[in-house]
C-alpha cells in the first residue's frame, strides 16, 4: 500500500474521529460484554443462538446478546415470554424491530420478498426504461454488483437514504409515534423520521417538490390496518440497496397490520408505470415485533467524515499498483 | 496456557468463519482466503459504515507492514460486546480475516479477533 496514502488516512481519521479513536480508556466490563459478570460468559455455550465459528476459546468468547443503545440487555417482549394480547384499535404506538431475529432487516442484498438474485431478479417487471436505469446502478450488492471503483450508490456520499430504502435496507428499530392528525416513524438507520398525516388529507394532486421522504398519508382501513401512500419521491435515490430504481411517478403503499398486542406485519407495494411494468412487492408481511418501552435506540449515522474514510481505505483494495508485502 | 492458546489459534486458522453482513459497500475487491496476522493495534476505527481495526505486523526482519482490518457495523458489533473501547493502541491482538484484498493490499475482513489473553471477539455471530 503507498504510504502517503495510509498516512493520510490516519491523518484524516485522526482529524475527524479523535473523539472515538482517541478515546483511550482501559476496556473494562462495558467493553467485553459477556466477560466477567454474566452468566456463560467464560465458556462458549453460554447464550450464544448458534451459527458462530466452532472455534475451541479456553479463554472464553463473546456472545450474542442484543442490547439498545444504553447497552442494556433487550429482546422482543414475545421472545421475554410475554404472551400478546389482542391488537388495539388504530394503535401502532410503540418501538418496534424485525423479529424473530433484530437483523432480519438488513437486506444488503435486496428487500426479503424480492432479494437481487438470478431468480428473483428474473421477475422484477422492468420497463425497458426500468432495465437502463437499473443497469445504471452500480451497487455493491445484487446481481449487478460492480467493482468498489464503479458503485455509484448516492447513499455512499452520506445523501439521505430516502424513501422506501429506509425501510428496504437496514430496516432496525423504529418508534412508531401517533398524535391525533400524524403517525410519526422514527428511524435507528440514519436517525431520521417521515410525517404520516392521518387528518384525512389526501395525497397532493400536484408535486412541486419533490422529497428525499415524500409525502404520505394514512388511513386506517379497519380496527387494526393501516394503510399508507407516499408519491412526490425525489428521483436520486434508490428504491433499494441493490439499486432498483424509480421515476417521479413512484407511488409506495404500507400496509401495517397490528396482528396482536406484540407484532405487526408489514407490506410493501411498489407502484412506478415508468420503471416496472405492473406492481411489485419487496416486502410480504415482514413482522415486527413490540420492544420493552424502556428500549434506547441507537444512532446510526452516515456522517460524511466517516463515509469519506471508510471509501478512501475501501478503495485501497482496488488500486492496481499495492505496495509490495 | 500459552500452548492453549497456540493451539486455539491453530484451530482458529484451519477453521473457516463465517461470512459477515455488510453494509453499502460489496465484496468484489477481496477474495475468499483466510489470513491470520498478530501485531499492535494502532487505531480502533468505530465508524459508520463499517468499523476498521488497524494493525501494524512486523516480521523477523523488522519490516513494519500496515494493516487495514474491516469490521462490521458498530450497530451490530454492539450486539457481540463490542465497543468504541475494546482496543486500543498499543494492545497486541490476533486477527483472522476469511477475506483479503485481491491486488495485494494488507487488507482484509476481520471473522474475529484473539486478545493477548486468549479471549476470542468474533465479528459475526448468529
Amino acid at each position: 500500500m503507498p504510504r502517503p496514502f495510509l498516512a493520510s488516512a490516519i491523518a484524516i481519521a485522526a482529524l475527524t474521529l479523535s473523539p472515538v479513536t482517541h478515546a483511550q480508556a482501559p476496556a473494562g466490563a462495558q467493553g467485553r460484554q459477556g466477560r466477567g459478570g454474566q452468566a456463560g460468559g467464560g465458556g462458549q455455550a453460554g447464550g450464544r443462538r448458534g451459527g458462530a465459528p466452532a472455534v475451541p476459546a479456553p479463554n472464553g468468547q463473546n456472545e450474542n446478546i442484543h442490547v439498545d443503545g444504553w447497552n442494556k440487555k433487550q429482546e422482543s417482549l414475545e421472545a421475554t415470554g410475554k404472551k400478546p394480547g389482542p391488537a388495539p384499535v388504530h394503535d401502532l404506538s410503540g418501538i418496534w424491530e424485525p423479529v424473530p431475529r433484530y437483523r432480519d432487516g438488513v437486506f444488503a442484498s435486496g428487500p426479503r420478498d424480492m432479494p437481487s438474485d438470478p431468480a428473483h431478479e428474473a421477475q422484477m417487471p422492468y420497463t425497458p426504461m426500468g432495465k437502463q436505469a437499473m443497469q445504471s446502478h452500480k451497487s455493491g450488492f445484487g446481481v449487478n454488483i460492480a467493482p468498489i471503483a464503479e458503485i455509484n450508490d448516492p447513499f455512499d456520499n452520506c445523501d439521505p437514504i430516502g424513501f422506501p430504502r429506509i425501510i428496504l435496507f437496514n430496516l432496525r428499530a423504529v418508534q412508531i409515534v401517533q398524535t391525533p392528525k400524524q403517525i410519526l416513524m422514527l428511524y435507528q438507520n440514519t436517525r431520521t423520521f417521515r410525517t404520516i398525516w392521518t387528518d384525512g388529507r389526501e395525497i397532493p394532486k400536484e408535486i412541486t417538490e419533490p422529497r428525499w421522504f415524500g409525502y404520505s398519508v394514512g388511513k386506517w382501513t379497519d380496527p387494526t390496518t393501516l394503510v399508507v401512500t407516499t408519491t412526490g419521491l425525489d428521483e436520486s435515490t434508490w428504491i433499494d440497496n441493490t439499486g432498483r430504481p424509480h421515476s417521479d411517478q413512484l407511488v409506495v403503499e404500507e400496509t401495517y397490520h397490528r396482528v396482536d398486542e406484540l407484532n405487526i406485519e408489514l407490506t410493501v407495494k411498489i407502484t412506478d408505470p415508468v420503471m416496472y411494468t405492473q406492481p411489485w412487492y419487496p416486502l410480504k408481511n415482514f413482522r415486527l415485533g413490540m420492544n420493552a418501552p424502556d428500549f434506547d435506540i441507537r444512532e446510526m449515522i452516515c456522517a460524511v467524515s466517516q463515509q469519506a474514510l471508510f471509501n478512501q481505505l475501501l478503495k485501497s483494495t482496488t488500486d492496481p499498483t499495492p505496495e509490495k508485502k | 496456557m500459552k500452548r492453549l492458546f497456540q493451539a486455539s489459534l491453530l484451530l482458529s486458522v484451519l477453521v473457516a468463519g463465517a461470512t459477515p453482513l455488510l453494509a453499502h459497500h460489496g465484496n468484489a475487491s477481496y477474495e475468499n482466503k483466510e489470513v491470520t496476522i498478530k501485531g499492535k493495534v494502532t487505531q480502533w476505527l468505530w465508524t459508520n459504515p463499517h468499523s476498521f481495526l488497524m494493525v501494524d505486523v512486523t516480521d523477523e526482519n523488522g519490516k513494519v507492514t500496515h494493516w487495514i482490518c474491516e469490521n462490521n457495523a458498530p450497530s451490530t458489533l454492539v450486539n457481540f460486546g463490542f465497543t468504541a473501547k475494546t482496543f486500543k493502541a498499543g494492545d497486541e491482538v490476533t486477527v483472522v480475516m476469511s477475506a483479503v484484498a485481491k491486488n495485494g493490499t494488507p487488507a482484509g475482513r476481520i471473522t474475529r479477533v484473539i486478545l493477548a489473553d486468549g479471549y476470542i471477539m468474533n465479528s459475526e455471530i448468529r
